[in-house]
Parts: structure tokens; sequence; C-alpha cells
């Protein structure tokens, strides 16, 4: 029982953490990016992307779970307003495709649970097809809910581009970074 | 196995692989097996005292013909794992030093190379 309401506990705590980060990097993305927005929610550099890969494979379903309150929260307009339905479905497709690709991935044994085998070509592979799963997800529930002036063929490019070099920048930012951490650790070394 | 592990622990296991796999992304500056062997050979000169000269480099007949080497010392140029140095009254000869991503390189090798021998032995 203890150790039950310790997991619940735990689970809960990364999924408000994933929640937090996505919704930071989504502000600090519409911040210092805004001038790249291509429409409404869709820009050509969407750094959030990189936390759906770095969460989702990290954290599994909490990540997910953490990026789908975090949409919700952003969406929080469409609650307010009249099209709660949308808003509700942006979170579902933003957070459960990765989780459901990965999944997917994991069936198909193309993917460790505990990413023992990953590689970084993989990780690049894998970058991609959440850009692209991201996209079209968005884009299907864009066109079921009749959102207004939404044309699937063209705006599902700057979406999946803005995903791709979004994670990509993260990614290699986040190497960039670690690099520094190891080279600085190893000149401290006696 | 799974089931022991805390939620946290899950994670940071995680993403100490991801870290991993994070740090082995391509960037364009890793070396193939031919310019690893020059840089072997250059710094070898180098540390033991008797830096080789562009021309000697590009005239190692058993790594290549010399516009072969020539080309691969540019690379190695590029990637700032090479540089040169002129001699002082002789502006012709060129020197290749090794840079400090050279030396970091050759350390991080020899890290490797103890790690690994202490795992042997232990």
């Amino acid at each position: 029982m203890r150790h039950w309401l310790q997991d619940g506990l735990e689970k809960t705590a990364l999924t408000f953490l994933s929640a937090v980060l996505f919704v930071g990097f989504f502000k600090f993305n519409n911040w210092i990016f805004s001038h790249l927005q291509y429409s409404e929610g869709v820009s050509w550099l969407f750094l959030p992307a990189g936390f759906r890969v770095i969460l989702v494979l990290v954290l599994g379903l909490p990540g997910a779970l953490g990026l789908m309150l975090g949409s919700w929260f952003i969406d929080w307009d469409l609650f307010a307003g009249s099209n709660a339905i949308l808003g509700f479905m942006n979170g579902v497709a933003g957070g459960m495709t990765p989780w459901l690709v990965m999944k997917f991935l994991q069936n198909r044994q193309w993917l460790n649970t505990h990413l023992q085998t990953l590689t970084a070509p993989q990780l690049l592979n894998l970058t991609l097809i959440f850009a692209a799963a991201s996209a079209i997800a968005h884009q299907l529930v864009w066109l079921l809910l009749e959102r207004p002036n939404l044309n699937i063929w063209v705006d599902v490019w700057p979406m999946f581009v803005g995903n791709a070099l979004g994670a990509l920048l993260m990614l290699y930012g986040c190497k960039f970074v670690l690099d520094c951490v190891q080279s600085k650790a190893a000149n401290d070394q006696p | 196995m799974e089931k022991n592990q805390s939620a946290f622990a899950t994670a940071y296991l995680r993403f100490l692989q991801l870290a991993k796999v994070v740090q082995a992304l391509p960037d364009g500056q890793e070396m193939d097996a031919n310019e690893v062997a020059l840089l072997e050979s250059v710094v070898l000169r180098w540390y033991e005292g008797q830096p080789m000269t562009v021309r000697e480099a590009i005239a190692l007949a058993s790594l290549g013909s010399p516009a072969t080497l020539h080309k691969r010392i540019t690379r190695l140029r590029e990637k700032d794992m090479l540089s040169t140095l002129n001699q002082e009254g002789d502006r012709r000869a060129k020197f290749l030093i090794p840079t400090q991503r050279t030396l970091d390189y050759f350390q991080h090798l020899g890290r490797s190379m103890q790690q690994a021998h202490k795992g042997l032995a232990a």
C-alpha cells in the first residue's frame, strides 16, 4: 500500500514537472521566436517539441500526461470559450501522440524500454518521427473539429519543420551543455 | 526488476542513458580511420620533440598519396585537430602541431584505456 502511494506521488510529481517544463518553454519560444510564427499555434521553430522527445523517452506516461496537461493550460482560453473540445483534443494529440509512437516502436522492439539499445542515429530518426506524428495528429484534430482557415496539406509542413528544427536545436543544445560539463570535469581532474 | 525501482529512479536511469546518446549525436567533427592514422603519426612525432612538417606528412606513402594526404591535413585543420607553425627565419617550413582539442582527445583515449584496464583487472 505504501509502495503504491509512493509510486503514485512520484508519478504525479513527474507529470507536473513535465507540464511545467513544456509550458515554460512554450512561453519562452513564443517570446523569443514570435517573428517565426506561421499561423496561430504553428511556428517555423518550436523548441517545446524537444521536450516532447526528451520527456516522453525519459518519463514515459507521466511525461506524456504532463505534456497533455501543459497543452490544456496553454489552451485555457479555448476551454473558457466555445471550443472546449478543440482545446481538449489539442492536449491529447500533443501529449499522447509521442507516447503512442514510442509504445508502437517498443512493441515492434525497435526501441528498448530503458533506452539501453538507443543509438544517436536512432534518436535522430525518432525525433523526425515524433515531429511528423505530432504535426499530422494536430492537423487531423483541427481538420475534424473544423478549425477555421485550415489547409492541412499546406499547414502540416511548417508544423513538421518547426517541430523537427525545435527538437534538434534542443537536443544539440543539450549536447553542447553536456560536452562543456564533461570537458570542464576532465580539466579539473588531477 | 522494474517493479522494484521507483518512478524517480527509473526516470533518472533513462535520463543518464539518453544523455549518453545525446552526447554521441553526430556534429560533423568526427574523424574517419584514415584521419586518425595520420593524426597519430603527426602527434607521435610532436611528442618525440620533432614535429612533422607538412612536406613530411604528405610524403607518408603508407597512408596515401600526397594529394590525398594534403586533403586529409586540410580536413584535420578544419576540424581544429591540427594547427601549423612556421619556423623562425624560414617561412617555407610549416610544422604540424596538435591543438588543445587533439590533446583532449588523446587524454580521453588514455583515460578510457585506464578504465578498461581497471575493469579487466577487477
